[in-house]
């Protein structure tokens, strides 16, 4: 085990430096003049040429990287053009937003997900089950944007229900705060239900027709039983990878959302950090939401292993 | 004896409406704002942010002068000044209020005024917004409320500059630019509270503000909402009293609604089709004239502002809304028979080929449609290309590698601010340095002239002969003045607009019916 959570490890960090590097260059090659963008059109030459050398743009490129790698490793994450605030801040404050709307809108996919996805396989080729084929076909379909603003016509326009938008402080009051986390969570959760709920339904329908099940039934283990412990934990397996998969896709999924509701979270940090073309906070923002799923990934793997004995930890 | 009946229990009503009115305005309370675009920092001398500007500049920072909605200078922090023409130069001195505190309970003087032009000006800082006062040649105080600005030459800008310059709101003394970058202080009506990037940012009341009785609102909310069906939801839904900028469809929305209004006005910002003039074909004078007769301004208002009497067709580099605004719409009337004549006449009578660079804004995006169409009628056939923003700096604004574009220059009252750079940045060998690519000796001397002359009757003759020079030159397409909606609940009260782009909240305030 500890062989492969060590290989795992040297995985992980080899992913950081290619990411590191790939974000360094991406953003570097995008057209558009930093400084001209950051001062804007009214900008005069010396005004322009002191920012690119405030901001180390006139370094080599191998030198700019150097020195970010070397702040990174050293706990310097450097200041937001944008802000002028330091981006340790920044980070630490959107996370408070982003964390707990990506674990409630997971929360919210797995418990409406699986469910669903349980009653559609036992209820297989009848009313229910294509009620929740319906959902998830629809799931699938509708883009999380377009979804929160339905939700936001519904739940505050007309019953008044949920704030429109933005964020009340953990500190002010935690009941505001996940009132104004619930409906962008929601709106994502809602669309990972669908996947989730297909998944359990046609994993769940493959276990129950083995062998093992069979005897199980033929044993007299009641039906209940069965399902549960048998065949669930089994059909658990690949829905756990798709989590895993999936919490990437909703951290991508937090930056529409997030501007969407005005969220004050990383996404909508990221984003417009890159339109304002706020280099540190591009770079920072990147990597650290790679640190997030790759770190992820690890964790599914671990849990697999936990889960499945015979996966084999090669 | 009905009579004095009927006029006791009129003032009687008009006492209680009186009454009820101050009441209501001085009743404070907290406005929720919705704007689109988050500031860029808060210190008005590092940051070329227009919102920066828009929320800080007046209500939280105030310069030596203001404009007033009608575009008229008014003292501020100096009550008076005068004017001396010196051997080389110009000496403009300027009496101070007294009295008049820093949110940081500081006394303002003529200390403050040195060191914040000492600091915009600061080669080490390296502003953006320091080139307009380059004519500056010092600064002398000559006692706590007295203070001499000293210029190279005639500079009649400098009041305007004064007033509206994003780096001219005062400053206290010592203040570090470090620590002014989050936390902006100033002697305006409200005082800074808090601003939490990506979420909002609060103004508290200044309590200690040397006007007396202003402002009316205890507390304004800012929060940032970059899209427009969202800040109408969130306006709809009681989440905001008041939406800045909104496009004209939701204004249309809010038009039938009794618990909304929408205050129309004008963004001061000439919409244009900037043609690159220094290139083949639009190097030909007859060639430019033609794009003009055969561009349909009123097709294009109605195709991008929801209801057509709210956009304005311009024909010159200026909006309406600027004092100094000639109205030569009628020089190029839509005509395209007379377009494809110029066309023939400068050698093309079978159109030619171009393209249009577009910047990602929406607005911009559907006018290029509506002028390729309108081009292709005479002939002319345009392919549309759009750019992200970043790239539209680059490749258009700064290395002049277009045909034509559409775009939006936002301007000031001074019409120096507005005309210096586009019409008379020159390179060494006298060519236009703007993208315009639009070079003319005579322009450049009669504006030497303008920014030379103080007379405000002769300034508005010299721009006005500068206008008509550069349309008749069809040195651009203008198009429209683009309207600017402000949507707010009914109860809102006090909103005007000024002709800088400085949202005033000190006399906003909110009606409890």
């Amino acid at each position: 085990m500890a062989a492969y959570l060590g290989r795992r490890f040297i995985g992980f960090l080899a992913a950081l430096v290619l990411v590191s590097l790939l974000v360094f260059l991406a953003i570097r090659v995008v057209p558009g003049d930093t400084a001209q963008i950051i001062l804007g059109t009214d900008a005069d030459p010396s005004s322009l040429h002191a920012l690119r050398e405030r901001l180390g743009l006139n370094e080599p490129l191998y030198v700019q990287y150097g020195t970010w790698i070397k702040n990174l490793l050293t706990g310097r994450l450097g200041e937001s053009i944008r802000y002028g605030k330091p981006i340790g801040e920044l980070i630490a404050s959107r996370f408070t937003v982003t964390g707990p709307l990506a674990l409630l809108a997971i929360v919210i996919a797995l418990l409406l997900g699986i469910p669903l996805g349980i009653f559609a396989a036992t209820h297989r080729s009848r009313f229910g089950d294509y009620g929740v084929m319906a959902f998830s076909q629809f799931g699938l379909a509708v883009p999380a944007f377009w979804a929160g603003i339905l939700l936001m016509l519904l739940f505050s326009v007309k019953l008044r229900w949920f704030p429109a938008g933005g964020f009340t402080p953990w500190s002010k009051s935690v009941w505001g705060a996940l009132r104004s986390i619930f409906l962008p969570s929601l709106s994502l959760g809602v669309i990972h239900a669908a996947v989730i709920a297909r998944l359990t339904r046609s994993t769940l329908l493959e276990v129950l027709g083995e062998d093992y099940i069979r005897t199980a039934r033929g044993k007299g283990l009641v039906e209940r039983t069965v399902l549960y412990k048998h065949a669930l934990r089994n059909a658990l397996i690949p829905i756990i990878t798709l989590v895993g998969l999936q919490f990437a896709s909703l951290l991508g999924g937090t930056i529409i959302i997030e501007n969407v509701f005005y969220l004050p979270g990383l996404g909508r940090l990221a984003y417009q950090a890159i339109s304002a073309r706020d280099l540190p906070v591009v770079q920072d923002v990147v990597l650290l939401i790679t640190v997030l799923v790759v770190g992820l990934s690890v964790l599914v793997d671990v849990a697999y292993v936990l889960l499945d004995p015979r996966v084999r930890l090669e | 004896m009905r009579i004095t009946k009927y006029i006791g229990s009129m003032l009687f009503i008009i006492g209680i409406l009186m009454g009820g009115l101050t009441y209501a305005q001085s009743l404070g309370g907290t406005l929720r704002v919705a704007v689109q675009g988050e500031p860029l920092g808060l210190n008005l001398i590092l940051t070329p942010s227009a919102e920066t500007y828009q929320l800080i500049m007046y209500n939280v920072l105030e310069p030596l002068l203001r404009y007033t909605a009608e575009g008229e200078l008014t003292p501020l922090l100096a009550t008076s000044y005068e004017i001396e023409e010196i051997e080389g130069g110009t000496r403009y001195t300027f009496y101070l209020r007294s009295g008049v505190t820093f949110h940081n309970g500081e006394p303002f003087t003529a200390h403050d005024i040195k060191y914040t032009f000492d600091s915009l000006l600061d080669p080490a800082l390296a502003s953006p917004n320091a080139a307009p006062f380059s004519f500056l040649r010092g600064i002398e105080i000559l006692n706590d409320l007295t203070v001499r600005f000293v210029t190279e030459g005639k500079a009649a800008p400098l009041l305007g500059y004064l007033a509206s310059n994003k780096g001219a709101g005062i400053i206290p003394e010592g203040s570090t630019m470090e620590a002014l970058k989050t936390h902006p202080i100033g002697t305006g009506p409200f005082a800074f509270a808090e601003w939490i990037p990506g979420d909002h940012l609060t103004l508290v009341k200044n309590p200690h503000y040397w006007k007396e009785g202003s402002p009316y609102l205890d507390e304004v909310i800012v929060k940032f909402i970059p899209d427009q069906a969202v800040s109408l939801a969130a306006l709809l839904a009681g989440d905001v009293d008041m939406v800045d900028k909104m496009v004209s469809e939701n204004a249309l929305v809010l038009e039938s609604d009794p618990r909304f209004k929408v205050i129309t006005g004008s963004m001061n910002t000439p919409q244009l089709l900037a043609i690159n003039n220094s290139r083949p074909p639009f190097n030909n004078v007859l060639v430019r004239r033609a794009l003009c007769y055969a561009i349909d301004r009123d097709e294009i208002i109605a195709g991008t502002v929801a209801r057509p009497k709210w956009g304005t067709p311009i024909g010159s580099h200026m909006s309406p809304l600027n004092p100094f605004y000639v109205d030569l719409v009628g020089m190029y009337p839509h005509d395209p028979d007379r377009a494809r004549q110029l066309l023939a006449q400068a050698g093309y009578p079978d159109g030619f080929q171009t393209t249009i660079c577009l910047p990602q804004f929406e607005f911009h995006i559907r006018t290029g449609e509506i002028i390729a169409d309108q081009l292709r009628e005479v002939g002319i056939d345009c392919s549309l290309q759009v750019l992200e923003w970043g790239q539209w700096i680059e490749r258009v604004y700064s290395q002049w590698d277009y045909d034509m574009t559409v775009i939006g220059h936002d301007q000031g009252v001074e019409p120096a601010v507005n005309f210096t750079k586009p019409l008379e940045r020159v390179q060494a060998d006298g060519s236009s340095g703007y993208y315009f690519q639009y070079s003319n000796p005579f322009l450049r001397e009669l504006l030497a002239r303008g920014r030379e002359t103080f007379d405000i009757a002769e300034r508005k003759t010299i721009y006005a002969m500068a206008q008509t020079i550069i349309a008749s030159d069809a040195m651009a397409v203008w198009i429209q003045d683009i309207p600017q909606f402000e949507g707010m609940r009914s109860e809102v009260m006090g909103y005007r607009q000024l002709p800088i782009y400085v949202l005033d909240l000190a006399r906003l305030y909110i009606s409890d019916g």
